[in-house]
């Protein structure tokens, strides 16, 4: 039977979870079983009362099972559920769980898929969490699903504040922090090169008052380096002006900046290679990643960041090269659909249970057929996740011949859209480093704040830096002799324990040594897997 | 089982590692190895790697002795390693202020040897080495938050079967009876969670949210309880080692720009730190960072640590 809601149809206030359980199924009422009982634990202790809201999910039915993923066709089947449960006028929906999150945000349901290109970072809930969202028909404030703490217990402090900011959006209308992106179009990104005029420009106009910190970012491949000191403003210079980037360095140093970069170990190399050695010119070096890290409850990626303090949308890089990735992409598979691949040789996949050969069709048939899905879904076809997916078996030899699938590069993509792309970087850097050090200095319940230990956790940069980027020297033969003599002994051993049981296994393969030694050596479970056969580890 | 389980190990040395290091240095010209040090990960503040992850090489077994064999010094130098003796413990010592705990470390004495002793009443000389061996595994369990159960485990895989759970268990309630300090810090520890929903370490000030402790899953709450004395100590050990780098910069810095020496900063291993020198400089580096390591921080308890050279890192050990 249908679940249904509770509450107060008249608040205004709708709490909307996902899919009921088999508790909420057999009573057909919403939040009653362990999620729900976890619900009003958070309610309780945030102050938050059933009168005060309307408690729903999206579906109202469940197919039967533990399947807890909410497709487009549970959507679908309860489609006249939501449309009359969001036209009931809320004026504010208390979205529980990535999935509610999503569908409000007009998102993709899917989880956020790693093997694509680019993707919304609204899709990520621990970028949106515990922030309002003001869409055409109301406001939407994600929360971490009360059961998000069942399976892994560090969520539970995300879920513990999401409720306790809720109870402020409930109770007095708080509408979140205030993460307006004010500057919006009005940025000024501008390219800096070696020229007399731009030198003079950045002296004079650019490094008047320039405040107490800078903000830098670099491109990939010594691109370029980009730099910000003040909110909607950015700077790019190119690798190859090196008089820009002196300028830069003396200028920096003259001024005494302060330097933040986000992830300064992944930069500092880059911008040494391109003449400009924060570290040997002894500069004072932060981190944006550094605070957020600290902080604990904040993403760390500075895309995330941005839209989350600071309300800016940005464009993941792969978001920016991937129209002009496609023709090149096209152009590699036609040239690779001329040649015989011939057929791949099978290769043993494992699965749970069982161990088989498996013969994977060859690279032209599956060239075939991503030429008909390309004619038949046009761009929407994800060529580079298709590609991702092939085995090794299927590419391997069309990659050696004519290397890996291309992806374009900022070099391919016009130059002001590299240049804003690039820019916008620098200045959200700056934009959420105030944010996070406001975070930092606000003393928490025990009168403390976190500033000392950023400072301290910020003072090992150099030191990182400069062990990622020595390295640590290995002997490859003297490698490359270890793995022959221990091959050797995985033989010998293989070979003794055929001796001793009769047979041929593989000591790598769980079926394989669960059924040696629980089935036939009648062995004592010790300890189960998480699905509950017997663990074959230690 | 044993044949099973050697080769498995000889599996994850081959995999994870050999053919991954050779693959990496065969990328680079010099042969090094540049993992990828992840310094935002760890809620303690310790360091993780990838690609490939170094700070995982097993550190006490045969086969991971073997792979650090592989890891050398550059042409003509060497490489320096120091290392914090049992700093979580002479930390949890500090804390705790246990004050048995204090005055053995004081007197350089053996902690666990005396830990046992009171253990099991004996006189400390008369202390056998499995006994001590047992309140050895107790001590560090106990900064994790370790139980009877999974003290078994350990005895387990060590090849000890002769522990039941319940025996564990009485070790455990033993080692607390004879360091009373620390049973009531761990109890504070939980207190901090509890009052503020989070706990924070005292030499670096680095938090750790808790709120799991007020949770009414079980699970969470055990879980969260565990860390909340677990984050203070490992986590002010993580201090003291950052403290001691910190200072330590400068003044390699100094040796390299007044020398022209080439000194190296080459990997921070939790409680370890290692570095490439020129040999001759071997003795001014032992100086400077053990006085580093051992008087950045002061504690209640004196803070050792002692410096290691070879040209390989197997030998370091």
């Amino acid at each position: 039977m249908p679940v249904r809601g509770r509450g107060n149809p008249e608040s205004g206030i709708l709490m909307l979870g996902e899919k009921p359980g088999q508790e909420e199924l057999r009573l057909g009422k919403v939040w009653v079983g362990r999620a729900g009982v976890e619900l009003d634990k958070l309610c309780w202790r945030a102050g938050i009362k059933l009168e005060e809201v309307w408690l729903d999910n999206i579906i109202q039915d469940a197919p039967t099972g533990d399947d807890w993923s909410v497709t487009d066709a549970d959507i679908a089947r309860n489609q006249a559920h939501i449309t009359d449960l969001l036209s009931r006028g809320y004026h504010t929906v208390i979205a529980m769980g990535a999935v509610a999150t999503r569908y409000l945000l007009g998102l993709d349901l899917a989880d956020v898929d790693t093997d694509s290109e680019g993707g919304d970072v609204r899709a990520d809930l621990g970028t949106v969490h515990g922030i309002m969202h003001h869409t055409d028909r109301f406001d939407v404030f994600p929360v971490f699903h009360p059961a998000a703490s069942f399976h892994d217990g560090e969520v539970y402090p995300f879920v513990r504040s999401d409720f306790e900011l809720a109870a402020a959006v409930i109770k007095s209308g708080w509408e979140g922090e205030d993460r307006e992106d004010r500057i919006g179009d009005a940025t000024h990104y501008t390219l800096i090169t070696d020229s007399d005029r731009d030198l003079k420009y950045m002296e004079q106009v650019v490094f008047k008052e320039p405040g107490s910190h800078i903000f830098i970012d670099t491109e990939g491949a010594d691109w370029c380096l980009t730099f910000s000191l003040k909110a909607g403003e950015g700077f790019m210079v190119r690798k190859h002006h090196r008089e820009a980037i002196e300028r830069l360095a003396y200028l920096v140093g003259v001024h005494g900046l302060i330097v933040v970069l986000h992830f300064a170990p992944h930069d500092i190399p880059v911008l040494r290679r391109m003449g400009w050695d924060l570290v040997r010119d002894g500069l004072e070096i932060e981190d944006t990643a550094i605070a957020s890290y600290l902080l604990q409850i904040e993403p760390q990626g500075l895309k995330n960041l941005a839209y989350r303090h600071c309300g800016m949308f940005m464009k993941n890089y792969l978001d920016i090269v991937r129209p002009f990735s496609l023709d090149m992409r096209l152009d590699y598979l036609a040239q690779l659909a001329t040649l015989d691949w011939g057929k791949p040789e099978p290769y043993i996949e494992e699965k749970k249970n069982s161990t088989k050969l498996h013969q994977p069709q060859g690279l032209n048939q599956r060239l075939n057929a991503v030429f008909n899905k390309l004619e038949k879904d046009g761009e929407k076809t994800d060529l580079y996740k298709w590609w991702k997916g092939l085995h090794q078996h299927v590419k391997g030899a069309a990659v050696e011949q004519y290397g890996d699938l291309p992806t374009a590069d900022l070099d391919d993509v016009p130059f002001e859209q590299a240049l804003w792309y690039a820019c916008r970087d620098a200045d959200a850097t700056g934009r959420v480093y105030w944010r996070l050090v406001d975070r930092l200095l606000m003393p928490m319940a025990d009168g403390q704040n976190l500033w000392e230990t950023y400072k301290m956790d910020c003072s090992v940069i150099p030191h990182i830096e400069e062990m990622m980027t020595t390295g640590f020297k290995v002997d490859v033969e003297y490698f490359k002799a270890l793995t022959k003599e221990w091959k050797g002994k995985q033989g010998i051993i293989r070979k003794q324990l055929a001796d001793r049981i009769g047979y041929f296994i593989n000591p790598e393969s769980p079926p394989q040594v669960r059924k040696l030694l629980f089935e036939e050596m009648k062995l004592p479970v010790y300890k189960e897997t998480d699905s509950g056969e017997a663990s074959t580890v230690d | 089982m044993v044949m099973i389980g050697d080769h498995r190990e000889l599996d994850k040395g081959v995999n994870s590692f050999n053919e991954p290091l050779v693959k990496y240095a065969s990328d680079d010209p010099d042969s090094r190895i540049h993992c990828d040090i992840k310094y935002t990960r760890v809620v303690s503040g310790r360091f993780s790697a990838a690609e490939p992850n170094l700070l995982a090489i097993p550190v006490r077994t045969s086969l991971g002795r073997q792979i650090r064999g592989g890891f050398i010094a550059g042409t003509g130098r060497t490489l320096g390693s120091w290392d914090l003796n049992q700093i979580e413990m002479r930390f949890m010592a500090h804390e705790s202020g246990d004050e048995d705990l204090i005055r053995i470390y004081h007197e350089d004495g053996d902690v666990h040897r005396e830990t046992a002793g009171t253990m099991f009443e004996v006189p400390q000389e008369a202390v056998e080495g499995e006994q001590r061996d047992v309140a050895k595994r107790v001590g560090f369990g106990v900064i994790t938050g370790i139980q009877g159960k999974g003290l078994k485990d350990q005895f387990y895989l060590n090849g000890i079967t002769k522990y039941t759970e319940e025996d564990c268990n009485g070790f455990i309630a033993k080692w607390f009876e004879s360091r009373p300090g620390v049973k009531a810090y761990l109890e504070e520890c939980k207190a901090q969670a509890r009052r503020y929903g989070f706990v924070r370490e005292s030499i670096g000030g680095r938090i750790r949210f808790l709120q799991g402790v007020q949770s009414t899953n079980k699970k969470v709450m055990a879980e969260h309880e565990r860390a909340s004395h677990s984050h203070r100590i490992s986590s002010g050990a993580q201090a003291i080692m950052k403290k001691a780098m910190a200072v330590l910069w400068p003044q390699i810095e100094e040796l390299r720009e007044t020398d022209g020496v080439e000194i190296r900063w080459i990997l921070q291993v939790h409680d370890e730190i290692i570095l490439e020198f020129p040999p001759e400089y071997q003795g001014v580096l032992d100086v400077l960072v053990t006085e580093a390591l051992c008087n950045t921080t002061r504690l209640r308890v004196p803070i050792k640590a002692s410096g290691k050279f070879a040209t390989n890192w197997g030998k370091l050990k």
